[in-house]
């Protein structure tokens, strides 16, 4: 019957949607990872082990690689290193006017402070998160060691706070994982000193932990955890116990400066200084090298890889200079087409520059102390740019020459002396060639973006650490020592206690700009040797302000605050923080309103 | 058996939402024909030898009286038919038990059963008279008359045909007041808008109303929709009609309704038109000349090597050999004229449609082809639907309406805001004609790029969907009233997206080819058990509607990427040629649980109940906070069917009048699945041999407690009608509070991150909309009515979560959230003008010391908090993001064969910032619009000196105007070849028209449009001719 026919359809029908399953509003992801099924195991925490990792190479990358309300083209580092004594910046661009004139650090809502205070907090969190659940039960450690994990952790957990409380001041402490059932929106400020108890506990861990040289000079270490446990020992005007963690490291012989050319620059002109920079790794014989960064084209490798901004940050913008803009135009390839001009002229000298910062003329005018400036490696064609090259029209690459002499030129222009106006953009002026590195693709010889493994931190640094802890222990002599192997490896002269006596930690500050132009986070230096025994950072007259106003003829100008006590050194908490900790007051940093 | 067939068209016409509307007009015909219109089935089945009677009748309108000339009469079933004369008289030889059809456009078609009569008086009402419509109002309809909420109907043959448009959204706007379409920007696919009903409630959550197509949730671009076989539109806007659709009605439900089948004869018709686009209102950049005289005057101000007989003018160092070449040469390029073009669109729609007694079927098929007034920026469509409803049993019937489409978006257009920056002294094309990658030979990639390097990469880019919705009803034979509809939902789509950048494009040229290809897909299943009771006793009348349904969507897709490939010969088909290559897979799904029950109640006809519950239950959500309860109630009253308002004089004038109250609860869960777990970000480092090491690190909180967004408001308004119908209109006022916000806040990224989703706050909203319409002038050649939209809604922030010691509201400035104001503001530092010589001994230095920007030529700062620096302190809100009001007007004229209709839209009391007056800061790298700078001899204060840097805008200040305009929308022109000649060529219908889009606008606004709100770097606005051409067979 057709009737039962229809019948039986609509039950079907009915009975077949109508069917409630139980579970149907329950959820099962697939497409993502969560804690809770990543962190079972030894692998699972070492994938997060690798992110810190990465996330502490991003020093190296933009400011605003991680996101941002507005583009900020400068690498994070230059944000610790520019606008003290030996650097300026030279670029208007209004997020880091601080850099060029340190009264305009007053804008406490710049981009450029929030992202960088997020990444560090960033790192904290991630690191509290290993370490909170590492100490779960039921972790199938089989495949490596509980301990080797925290180790990392804590180092990087440890790296994070030095940054925020060297750069920021006092800042929260966290120690545990934060969840969204324990967040707060009422934090409080730690003081710089309970951080660094915790600090230094996290780096002792390391140490105790993890081999002095790891399997590679990627990965961190004992050695790396010395030296930033020294250092906190320095700030904390502990000298002797500064001298004690460091001794291993710089008297062992596990690690040694290279005095000898090697690896893959040997063969080319240059010297034992720049080949440094040139194979950063262990496995490129590098032996100085603590901490080196990795990377690679993205042609090569396509995961892992992003691109890092320190070339781009730290070399001069010479395309845009007018009388450097008349070489290469005779170069074959220009000539062809098949090459920009912008192209070819980075092609030819060391990789694209947005020359957002420069040596200041005091930075460049100590490599003449003892009258070595034309002796020291370190201020060498092969380490700073003293010439611009072109490809004449038969592919030739020679020196450019504007009227029979180099373009490069340091002479003090009226911009850089006027305060009322901020465009400096003086791109004849020299720089470092540290961070050369020329694209393998031509149709990229402009790009900003580069892939060379570079060097993070050197034994160099441990060294004049080292000498530092000696010289407040009184020991000139042995402080000599150290500062003169540095000093020697570049074939510059041997200083005398004499010497060091009569300039004070000056001349260790003096010789770390010399020896880390570039590399060191200089504000943080100078922060940190200001607030010793309890020194205040803002105070006219401590390391920091003097220097400025000694050694960086732009930064260092009366108008531009560093004669004036109210100005701040330190970054502001951003605003951002504070506005949205809602349920405390956060102090803001003196000198801010 | 004639008390089965009964119910069968009581349930049909109340159970089916969808019927189309010559069916349901049968039902809204109160008097005796309309129930005849099925007693005469008897008689065509049982009769056929019957001898054939001669009849005649009368055609007027029912509210003017006057006849109605041309109006088609048809005999359903046979292929007799005729129109009546000059004075609205017919005269036919028919069947005795014969059923007429009448239909004339602009009225509601009408069928009538002969049975022995011969002589007729037939008024037919215009299909705008408001209060007779049937309204769909959510798993059935109502007539309008009845109705307790705010609901309003588009009828598409009034709107639709009067603003021809590819894309039906653009067509809506100004349509219904309440309904606020924006059109944000300008492509070939029209996909640039934004559609709210009643503004936005929802800080962080989604806005954007519910689309109920065919009785199924449409998700997806306006431009799958074909606007050709759209009946008609219902905007559910009240919360007490919203309300059925429970958790995803907070910001009110668009219902679709397409064309169904009607019974009698083939229809075949014809739509199409074509279209001319061209670009208008396009801000003045500055050309060639005048950028080189800026661009040196500039440089000279900030040159700082002293001129000698060598280098007289040391400032030209920084001028590039293209600027140059081109400045010596007087060349200019206008980018925004080299990336665009003369803008060209077609669109065809065939229609086939009729139907016998058990089956009525609706098929169109559609094809329109977009060209865009951007480079390369096109859009195809096809897409073919099947509309189909088959009596299996006289208590059993089956519907379909589906629909398969193809989108093409294939081809990128250029980058816009490239083009509107790029510098005019740079070259889009080299000598050979091939497009240069570097425009110029600036250093940096980021001004150097061509803007049209993208309109040279290969691209597939294609969608297909198939939207098909299938229902069972059943009419219970043993109790009257009652049957059930088992109506069930499926939507398939998938995308198929290739794309390659060889070495003649920028990104293609800097990595060996650049490959990306995509596969995804999307799922969704709906199945409804809706069981619906009717009935009436006596002057009661009972209709009550229960469902339980359920419904799953899972999208599931692939991409793959590639890098560094031999050549590009292969183009997308090489990824085995990659370098390097990586992939990347997504997948998510998102299920919903539903209950509700309806009850409608009216007595007299002039009391009228409706109460809702629906209760929700979605995935997506945490786990005990997953199912949501959202109940409704409205009261109606008919004031006008009262003997106290009869006997009143006011009824001579206010002929029909009936006021209503709602009240419901709505929810939003617009928000992502799994949204409240905590999951992790990657963050990749290499390996010493630089290989991939994979990375996860924590970016986001869980937020285990996360439900539902739940809007409350009360609606009351006034329907009413003057002088029988010459006006007619709506008055609705509301008051709605959202409390539970789905607020993504920002919390201190000392918690590892910035911000978490939550419900709290509270936002509150209210506003009022007028919608009149006016038969001005009804005569027998000349007809004019005038459409009246007004629309007013305010939403301010009550509560963020944050509150101070004393437990008073706080502003969220963290968020830019600030109590009391709009959910987004304007929120900067305030121009005040620009900084003046006052001190003349120092005219080119700090005029305040006080003030470090004191310089004059500077932007002046308004100093709001009364401290001595310009800090962070100062920026205030500046003007309101929402409008004041928005006001829309049509015009219709009728003369003869002929139409015209215009329409102004408009929009009143907002204030959006103009980008496109930014204060440039990089070194005339860039172009920017023709400006008039302050300088010392001419010391205007609208705008800052010409400078290199942008040092004169230290803070980068935003300029803000308002963006107040009336457009003269689209003014259309219509022919219809008068029936009789039609006839004579074998047509039923043919008429032409010429449609104008945007022929004039009047604002102060500088920018490229006032209503693009995202972007004012974006495509311009259009200006388009259609020429169209309607014909039925």
């Amino acid at each position: 019957m057709k009737f039962h026919k229809y019948l039986l359809l609509v039950l079907l029908g009915s009975c077949l949607f109508t069917a409630c399953q139980k579970d149907f509003l329950k959820e099962t992801p697939k497409d993502n990872i969560y804690a809770d099924n990543l962190l079972v195991d030894y692998n699972g925490f070492e994938t997060m082990i690798t992110a810190l990792q990465g996330l502490m190479r991003h020093e190296y990358r933009r400011v605003d690689a991680f996101g941002g309300v507005q583009s900020l083209p400068l690498a994070e580092q230059t944000m610790f290193s520019v606008g003290a004594d030996n650097a300026w910046s030279n670029n208007t661009h209004n997020q880091f006017k601080f850099m060029y004139y340190p009264k305009y650090i007053d804008q406490t809502d710049l981009v450029c402070f929030q992202v960088t205070f997020d990444w560090l907090y960033k790192i904290i969190n991630t690191a509290n998160m290993v370490i909170t659940r590492a100490e779960s039960a039921g972790i199938d450690w089989s495949a490596g060691s509980k301990e080797n994990i925290l180790a990392n952790a804590r180092f990087y957990r440890a790296w994070a706070y030095r940054h925020l409380t060297l750069s920021f001041g006092a800042v929260p402490l966290i120690t545990t994982e934060i969840t969204g059932s324990n967040y707060r929106t009422d934090w409080q400020r730690n003081s710089v000193s309970q951080i660094r108890e915790t600090m230094a506990e996290d780096l002792q861990y390391t140490i105790d932990h993890l081999p002095m040289r790891a399997q590679s000079n990627t990965m961190v270490s004992g050695a790396l955890a010395r030296h930033y446990l020294g250092e906190l020992y320095l700030a904390e005007n502990q000298p002797q116990k500064a001298k004690e963690i460091l001794q291993p490291l710089v008297q062992g012989n596990t690690f040694h400066l290279m005095t000898e050319r090697f690896g893959t620059n040997a063969s080319l002109p240059g010297n034992a200084f720049i080949d440094v920079f040139r194979s950063p790794l262990y496995s490129q014989g590098n032996a100085e090298v603590l901490l080196a960064f990795l990377n690679t084209t993205p042609e090569v490798e396509s995961h892992g890889t992003s691109d890092i901004y320190i070339k781009s940050s730290w070399k001069n913008y010479y395309s845009n200079d007018a009388v450097i803009k008349k070489s290469n135009q005779s170069a074959p390839e220009y000539k062809a087409g098949s090459v920009t001009w912008p192209q070819m002229f980075w092609l030819v000298n060391g990789g694209k520059g947005a020359g957002r910062a420069v040596p200041s003329l005091g930075a460049i005018r100590l490599y003449g102390f003892d009258n070595q400036g034309s002796l020291d490696d370190r201020a060498s064609d092969y380490a700073m740019v003293w010439k611009i090259y072109e490809k004449d029209a038969s592919g030739e690459l020679v020196e450019y020459l504007s009227k029979g002499k180099s373009p490069i030129d340091t002479t003090i222009t009226s911009a850089m002396l006027d305060d009322n106006r901020t465009t400096i953009q003086n791109y004849k002026w020299p720089t470092t060639r540290k961070w050369d590195y020329t694209q393998t693709i031509a149709a990229r010889g402009d790009a900003d973006a580069s892939y060379a493994d570079v060097v993070y931190l050197r034994l160099a640094d441990t060294y004049l650490l080292y000498a530092e802890a000696l010289y407040d222990l009184n020991d000139l002599q042995g402080a000599t020592t150290w500062i003169n192997k540095v000093r020697n490896r570049s074939h510059a002269s041997s200083i005398t206690a004499t010497q060091l006596s009569a300039l004070g930690l000056d001349l260790i500050l003096d010789e770390r700009s010399r020896e880390l132009l570039s590399e060191e986070e200089r504000r943080e230096t100078l922060i940190r040797v200001s607030q010793k025994n309890g020194g205040d950072e803002r105070e006219v007259n401590n390391y920091f302000k003097r220097r400025v106003r000694k050694y960086n003829e732009i930064c260092g100008r009366d108008a531009r605050g560093m004669n004036e006590y109210e100005v701040p050194v330190l970054f502001p908490i951003p605003r951002e923080i504070i506005d949205a900790n809602t349920g405390s007051k956060m102090e803001q940093n003196p000198g801010y309103h | 058996m004639k008390r089965i067939r009964h119910w069968i068209f009581e349930v049909l016409t109340i159970g089916l939402p969808l019927l189309s509307l010559p069916l349901t007009s049968i039902a809204n015909n109160t008097g005796p024909n309309a129930i005849t219109g099925i007693d005469s089935a008897q008689f065509s089945t049982a009769t056929l030898l019957q001898q054939t009677i001669k009849i005649s009748g009368l055609v007027t309108d029912s509210v003017t009286q006057l006849p109605l000339s041309g109006v088609s009469i048809q005999v359903i079933g046979n292929k007799k038919g005729t129109l009546t004369d000059q004075s609205g008289a017919f005269s036919l030889e028919v069947l005795p038990e014969a059923i007429l059809r009448i239909s004339y456009t602009g009225y509601q078609t009408k069928e009538v059963i002969v049975k022995a009569q011969t002589s007729f008086a037939i008024k037919l009402t215009p299909a705008a008279y408001e209060l007779d419509q049937v309204v769909v109002v959510g798993y059935g309809t109502q007539k309008k008359a009845d109705l307790t909420g705010a609901v309003a109907s588009i009828n598409a043959e009034d709107v639709l045909k009067e603003r021809p448009q590819s894309n039906v959204v653009e067509a809506l706007q100004g349509t219904v007041a309440g309904l606020n379409i924006n059109v944000t920007g300008t492509d070939a696919e029209g996909s640039n808008s934004m559609v709210r009903i009643r503004g936005n409630n929802s800080i962080t959550a989604d806005n954007k109303p519910l689309i109920i197509l065919d009785g199924v949730p449409f998700d997806g671009p306006w431009s799958e929709i074909n606007p050709e076989d759209i009946q008609k539109i219902d905007v559910l806007k009240d919360a007490s009609s919203a309300a059925i659709y429970g958790a995803r009605g907070a910001n009110g439900v668009i219902i679709i309704t397409t064309k169904k089948g009607i019974e009698g004869n083939l229809m075949v018709s014809y739509d199409g038109f074509v279209s001319f686009d061209h670009t208008i209102n396009i801000p003045e950049l500055m050309d060639g000349e005048t950028f080189w005289k800026y661009k040196i005057e500039a440089l000279k101000a900030a040159n700082t090597i002293t001129p000698t007989p060598d280098n007289p003018t040391p400032w030209l160092g920084s001028i590039t050999p293209t600027e140059q070449r081109m400045h010596d040469a007087g060349k200019s390029t206008d980018w925004l004229a080299v990336g665009t073009r003369p803008g060209f669109k077609q669109q065809h729609n065939f229609s086939f449609r009729g139907g016998l007694k058990s089956t009525r079927y609706f098929v169109s098929f559609n094809h329109t082809d977009v060209k865009g007034v951007m480079l390369n920026d096109d859009f195809k469509r096809d897409q073919l639907r099947l509309n189909l409803s088959q009596s299996l049993a006289s208590w059993l019937k089956f519907s379909t309406n589906t629909q398969f489409g193809r989108y093409d978006r294939s081809g990128y257009p250029p980058e816009f805001a490239g083009l509107f920056h790029m510098n005019p002294l740079a070259e889009p094309y080299d000598s050979a004609g091939n497009l240069r990658l570097s425009a110029w030979d600036d250093s940096s990639p980021a001004f150097a790029k061509n803007p049209l390097s993208a309109t040279n990469e290969d691209n597939l880019d294609r969608n297909y969907k198939l939207i098909t919705n299938n229902a069972l009803e059943v009419i219970f034979p043993f109790i009257s009233g009652l049957s059930y509809k088992l109506n069930t939902g499926y939507t398939y789509q998938t995308n198929v997206y290739k794309n390659y950048r060889g070495r003649d494009t920028y990104d293609g040229a800097q990595s060996n080819g650049e490959l990306n290809t995509s596969n995804s897909e999307k799922t969704d299943w709906l199945i409804e058990n809706i069981l619906s009771y009717k009935k009436d006793f006596g002057r009661h009348k009972i209709f009550a509607t229960g469902l339980y349904s359920s419904q799953s969507t899972v999208s599931d897709g692939n991409a793959v990427s590639g890098k560094d490939f031999p050549n590009d010969v292969m183009s997308f088909y090489q990824p085995s040629k990659a370098g390097t290559l990586s992939g990347t897979a997504n997948y998510a799904k998102l299920n919903h649980v539903s209950q509700m029950v309806r009850l409608n109640y009216s007595f007299k006809e002039t009391y009228l109940l409706t109460a809702t519950a629906r209760r929700d239950g979605f995935s997506a959500f945490g786990e005990d906070t997953k199912y949501g309860i959202f109940p409704s109630m409205a009261l109606g009253w008919n004031l006008s069917n009262e003997n106290f308002y009869k006997n009143s004089a006011l009824s001579n004038v206010l002929t029909r009048l009936k006021y209503r109250l709602s009240w419901g609860r709505n929810g939003n869960e617009a928000v992502n699945a799994y949204v409240t777990l905590p999951n992790l970000s990657t963050f990749n480092y290499l390996s010493d041999d630089h290989k991939a090491l994979y990375g996860f690190y924590p970016s986001k909180l869980e937020s285990p407690d996360l439900g539902w967004e739940t809007t409350s408001s009360v609606n009351t308004g006034l329907d009413f009608e003057l002088a029988n119908g010459r006006i007619q209109g709506s008055v609705d006022l509301y008051w709605s509070k959202t409390h539970d916000l789905l607020l993504s806040r920002t919390i201190p990224s000392i918690n590892g991150t910035s911000s978490i989703t939550e419900n709290i706050g509270k936002t509150a909203n209210q506003g009022y909309e007028l919608q009149l319409t006016s038969n001005n002038i009804q005569h027998k050649n000349f007809s004019w009515s005038t459409t009246f939209n007004l629309t007013h809604y305010n939403t301010k922030i009550v509560d963020v979560g944050l509150y101070d010691q004393q437990g008073k509201t706080m502003d969220d400035i963290g968020s830019r959230w600030f109590i009391g104001y709009p959910i987004s503001v304007n929120y900067d530092y305030v121009f005040d003008g620009i900084w003046q010589i006052t001190d003349n001994n120092n005219p080119e230095g700090q005029q305040d010391p006080a003030i470090a920007y004191s310089i004059p030529g500077n932007i002046k700062y308004k100093n709001s908090d009364g401290q001595a620096d310009i800090t962070p302190d100062d920026k205030q809100i500046i003007g309101s993001t929402i409008p004041k009001f928005l006001i829309s007007l049509t015009n219709s004229f009728q003369y003869k064969n002929f139409s015209f209709s215009f329409f102004l839209n408009s929009s009143f009391g907002r204030t959006a910032r103009n980008s496109l007056l930014d204060v440039q800061d990089v070194s005339y790298r860039q172009n920017q619009l023709k400006k008039e700078f302050w300088t010392p001899q001419n010391p205007i204060n609208t705008y800052p000196k010409n400078d290199l840097n942008g040092s004169v805008n230290p803070l980068k200040a935003g300029f803000y105007q308002k963006t107040d305009f009336i457009r003269l929308q689209d003014i259309t022109l219509g022919y219809q070849l008068p029936v009789s000649l039609a006839q004579k060529i074998h047509m039923h219908q043919l008429s032409a028209y010429i449609n104008v889009k945007n022929p004039a606008i009047w604002t102060k606004w500088d920018g490229l449009d006032p209503e693009f709100i995202g972007s004012q770097l974006a495509a311009p606005k259009t200006r388009s001719i259609i020429l169209g051409l309607r014909i039925t067979l």
